[in-house]
């Protein structure tokens, strides 16, 4: 049983980090390579948030999201703005001089040191046990809770409202989204808003449950794969993927090797590229940009 | 006439003084410092650079070793094996320095021990993990190592110390992170248990860039360990722990205390995590550790003084090291202190810090343990300096 | 608020169009069009009419091309170059020759993408009712994917998005493409009937030009990157060369020698 909970709880942190990759991609094709750094920096605006207002949690995760919602802005407005309209390999590569740069700032303004938000935030990750032999922490629970949150709001907009729609025309034809009158521009910085304010979270969350560092970019390359099972182009497809990288991580530690569990996503990744190599719900068109 | 020549020649010579002096610094000790102030790992690497900042300062400030001051060339790597490879290059065949040191992740060793030993220069690893090169019998003559945790080393301490310390039947966990020297020295630890007996119960190896550890920390609590043995990077030792904890359980895990750990002890107020290591904490209070704190604050490090033991320490062996260079100093003369010194600590580590030609790390290895007590509200000694001898 | 009919809506004066800073596509064409007309451009595949499209409508950087030389003009105001939003803002408004709705976004979606430009007119209920009068089939369709319609009812979709940004100036690139006799005789009946009752300007470009002469006001023959002739419907349905050209052949390549085409020579021609 604790081994469903786990695989729950992971495949949450993959569907927060993925929505920002498809969300970027489908709107205006781009890769974004930066994205493991957005998610660090959201743990760190937590934090310097966490410390400055002082015990109050409400306030201090509003404020990073806030933060995060606004650096996705800034991103696009004075960089990615300029790549609209260029290859979607220049734009990649811009993408991966932004992880570096993002980076080091971190580096500058944090140092290296191990840093806990959660000390600052006046809570505690406790854990609950859900049934006999399953346990979940707080933080697991606000994983999985923020992302069935974030998926659902989103589903709903994309279906209903009329941004949302202009968002998905957007991102199929922007050629013709923007002969009808479509901003292309307010699209494209509304994608990178939220895919920054998302993956922000993410970072937030495993900040409180698990620590916060420079190298948690990793973490957000770590779940690339699950983009792909999914396929890039499809938010759908990023909830299945999720679950089963995670499921393959998971099982591996426990049934085959802890150590190989680094593999497994890739494992499965060349498995779906091999029999379905656009994605579970990815279009097939896409594949070439890829 | 004469004054005219005379002027030139004040001239030339205020000239060549003014603009040669860099390059040729005739006047210092020389040393080349590598190190990952950022990248990969540099929360381990970047406090040492802060140690030695401020410990040489007051150093040439009191008039330098042997009356010359020393003169670190400090450079970043940011954890890449090319940078670490270009500064290498430069430090010895530009700056012409006695000695270069490394304090960063281990790909950046081969580049820069290809060219200590190609320039027959010493290298001095610093805070990073010792190469095997530098462990007894037949050390390297050009690699020496003063970093506290050793590989083959430590587990020796540790498995028997949890032997000692288990009450009832013990069920040994082991948890190491996903690299050579951690699985490698977590293998050995199994080894050892084995032969004293000890039920192994889980092992895992955990990659590093691991989002949630309590996967790895469920396999091992149903393998049923009530004993945990970590010996891997602090994030890596201290996060198992602490998902260990949330999923409940309750046994006893020892880590290897590096330099995050004091601060970590205090923070998880846990009295059954225990730490061992090589190198004291400030909760000891003795007059070194008091000097350290009082000059980190006064210079306003960039890491907490909780963390700068490890640069400090290396800094005193440097010290030394130079000490026992006379001048003028070149590598040779250097590689002969080195192989004869013996660096008083003043409290820092269970004994004083020797090494010899055959041995680079150092003759004995002291392990103290430590863990929080709530009833004291602060930070005991489970067990005092306990030497182990480095063969 | 009507303009006087006579005004001059759109002017393109010697406009020249570089494809890749190589290979010119549109050689010095200029024609006008005026309020409320609906003009066509004919010419056969390849004569320079898309590339021309393109050029008013803003959307030359993407095939990395760029009027080199020459004017357009939309209510007096300098568009060249200019990029694709800012000239839509305007009230030109493009039909594509091909990717023009969205594949998956249904009939209903697609309707709702577009943004009003006349914030003064009426809202977009209205629009769509008035979309819903022209064009009924798409009532029936609303909840189908766009992907999935049939040609006509595609061109029909395309021209509604295009008219609920409620456009001064309405650019068709290759109504009848693909479609049959029937369907495209309706559709050109309805664009008359919208220009009529909807005050909108037209600009038709057309390979198919008997359908485009039975509304158009005037007309323009575009050839290899030149405007070769210009006059009324009449004018055009009589003279020879247009007739066995344009008019018997429809989309076929021309099978004459050169030295016959060369007769052409360009004219201009404003009203008397």
């Amino acid at each position: 049983m604790q081994i469903v909970v786990n695989v729950i709880v992971l495949a949450a942190l993959y569907c927060l980090i993925c929505c920002g990759y498809v969300l970027i991609y489908r709107a205006s094709r781009v890769l974004n390579l930066a994205h493991g750094e957005l998610m660090t920096i959201g743990g760190y605006f937590l934090f310097t948030v966490a410390i400055g207002l002082g015990n109050d949690p409400v306030q201090s995760f509003l404020l990073a999201f806030i933060f995060s919602l606004a650096l996705g802005f800034i991103v696009y407005f004075f960089l990615m703005r300029f790549m609209a309209g260029e290859s979607a390999l220049a734009s990649v590569l811009v993408t991966v001089a932004l992880g570096i740069l993002l980076r080091g700032l971190i580096t500058l303004i944090w140092t290296s040191q191990y840093r806990h938000p959660l000390q600052h935030l006046g809570m505690e990750n406790s854990s609950h046990q859900i049934v006999e032999g399953a346990v979940i922490s707080t933080f697991g629970i606000a994983m999985v809770i923020s992302t069935v949150l974030l998926y659902l709001v989103l589903f709903l907009c994309f279906k209903f409202t009329r941004w949302g729609l202009r968002m998905r025309a957007v991102g199929e034809n922007p050629i013709l989204a923007s002969q009808r009158g479509i901003s292309l521009h307010m699209y494209y910085a509304l994608s990178w808003g939220i895919a920054a304010f998302s993956v922000g979270l993410a970072g937030m969350i495993q900040a409180c449950d698990s620590g916060l560092d420079p190298d948690m970019f990793v973490i957000g390359l770590k779940a690339f794969p699950v983009v792909l099972v999914g396929g890039l182009d499809s938010l759908g497809g990023v909830i299945p993927a999720a679950f089963i990288v995670a499921l393959a991580e998971i099982l591996t530690i426990h049934y085959i090797s802890p150590q190989a569990s680094e593999v497994a996503p890739f494992v499965v990744l060349i498995s779906m590229l091999l029999i379905r190599p656009w994605g579970l719900f990815g279009t097939k068109e896409e594949l070439e940009r890829v | 006439m004469m004054k005219k020549s005379l002027f030139g020649i004040v001239a030339l010579a205020s000239f060549m003084a003014l603009f040669l002096t860099p390059a040729f610094a005739g006047d210092a000790y020389l040393v080349g410092f590598s190190v990952a102030v950022t990248g990969r790992g540099s929360g381990i690497y970047a406090p040492v650079k802060d140690a030695f900042d401020i410990y040489f300062k007051q150093v040439n400030a009191r008039g330098g070793i042997n009356g010359h001051p020393v003169k670190l060339i400090i450079k970043d790597n940011a954890a890449e094996p090319s940078k670490a490879a270009a500064h290498a290059k430069k430090f010895v065949t530009q700056d012409k320095v006695i000695l270069f040191m490394n304090a960063a992740l281990s790909s950046t060793y081969a580049p820069m021990v290809q060219v200590a030993k190609r320039y027959n220069v010493p290298l001095f690893f610093a805070g990073a993990v010792c190469p095997d090169a530098v462990y007894p019998p037949k050390a390297d003559p050009n690699l020496y190592c003063s970093t506290a945790f050793g590989a083959k080393y430590d587990s020796r301490f540790a498995i028997p110390f949890i032997k000692n310390q288990a009450k009832g039947p013990l069920k040994l966990g082991l948890a190491a992170m996903n690299i050579p020297v951690s699985r490698g020295e977590i293998d050995f630890a199994e080894e050892l248990a084995k032969g004293m007996g000890i039920e192994v119960a889980g092992k895992v190896a955990i990659p590093p860039p691991t989002p949630d550890y309590t996967p790895f920390a469920t396999k091992l609590k149903s393998a049923g360990a009530n004993w945990v043995y970590a010996w891997a990077p602090w994030g890596c030792e201290v996060k198992t722990f602490e998902a260990l904890r949330k999923l409940g359980w309750k046994g006893k895990y020892l880590a290897y205390a590096h330099i995050q750990a004091e601060d970590d002890l205090a923070r998880l107020k846990d009295d059954d995590f225990y730490v061992f290591g090589t190198n004291a904490f400030f909760a000891d209070d003795t007059e070194m550790h008091k000097k350290i704190r009082a000059i980190s604050v006064k210079e306003k490090t960039i890491y907490p003084y909780t963390q700068l033991t490890e640069g400090w320490i290396a800094a005193m062996v440097l010290e030394e090291i130079l000490k026992k260079t006379p001048w003028p100093p070149t590598p040779e003369k250097v590689r002969t202190a080195m192989n004869q010194i013996k660096v008083d600590l003043e409290g820092l580590k269970g004994g004083p810090l020797v090494w010899t030609k055959g041995n680079h790390f150092r003759t004995v290895n002291y392990y103290r343990v430590y863990k929080w007590d709530s009833k004291k509200n602060g930070i005991v000694i489970v067990k005092d300096w306990s030497p182990l001898k480095v063969e | 608020m009507a303009k006087p009919k006579n005004e001059t809506l759109l002017s393109i004066e010697k406009l020249e169009v570089v494809y890749h800073n190589v290979s010119t596509a549109v050689l010095g064409v200029s024609f006008e069009v005026r309020n409320h007309q609906i003009v066509a451009l004919l010419g056969i595949n390849g004569a320079g009419k898309t590339t021309t499209l393109r050029a008013i409508s803003g959307f030359l950087g993407v095939d990395d091309a760029k009027v080199t030389e020459g004017l357009i003009q939309f209510r007096g105001e300098k568009i060249q170059n200019k990029p694709p939003h800012f000239i839509t803002k305007k009230g030109i408004v493009l039909v594509p020759e091909r990717d023009k709705v969205f594949e998956n976004l249904t009939v209903e979606e697609n309707l709702q993408v577009s943004v009003s430009l006349r914030k003064s007119r009426a809202s977009g209920q209205d629009f769509k009712d008035l979309i819903l009068h022209y064009f009924p089939v798409l009532g029936k369709v609303g909840n189908h994917l766009g992907g999935y319609l049939s040609g006509g009812e595609r061109q029909m979709l395309a021209l509604s998005t295009a008219l609920v940004c409620g456009p001064r100036l309405l650019l068709v690139d290759e109504l009848s493409l693909g479609l049959g006799p029937i369907i495209v005789d309706e559709l050109m009946n309805l664009i008359k009937v919208i220009r009529d009752e909807q005050q909108v300007t037209v600009l038709l470009v057309e390979q198919n030009a008997l359908a485009a002469l039975e509304i158009a006001d005037y007309g323009y023959v575009i050839e290899n990157g030149r405007i070769v002739f210009a006059g009324d419907p009449d004018r055009l349905r009589n003279h020879e060369d247009i007739k066995e050209f344009y008019l018997g052949q429809g989309e076929r390549e021309s099978q004459k020698s050169y030295r016959d085409i060369k007769q052409y020579r360009r004219t201009r021609r404003w009203y008397g």
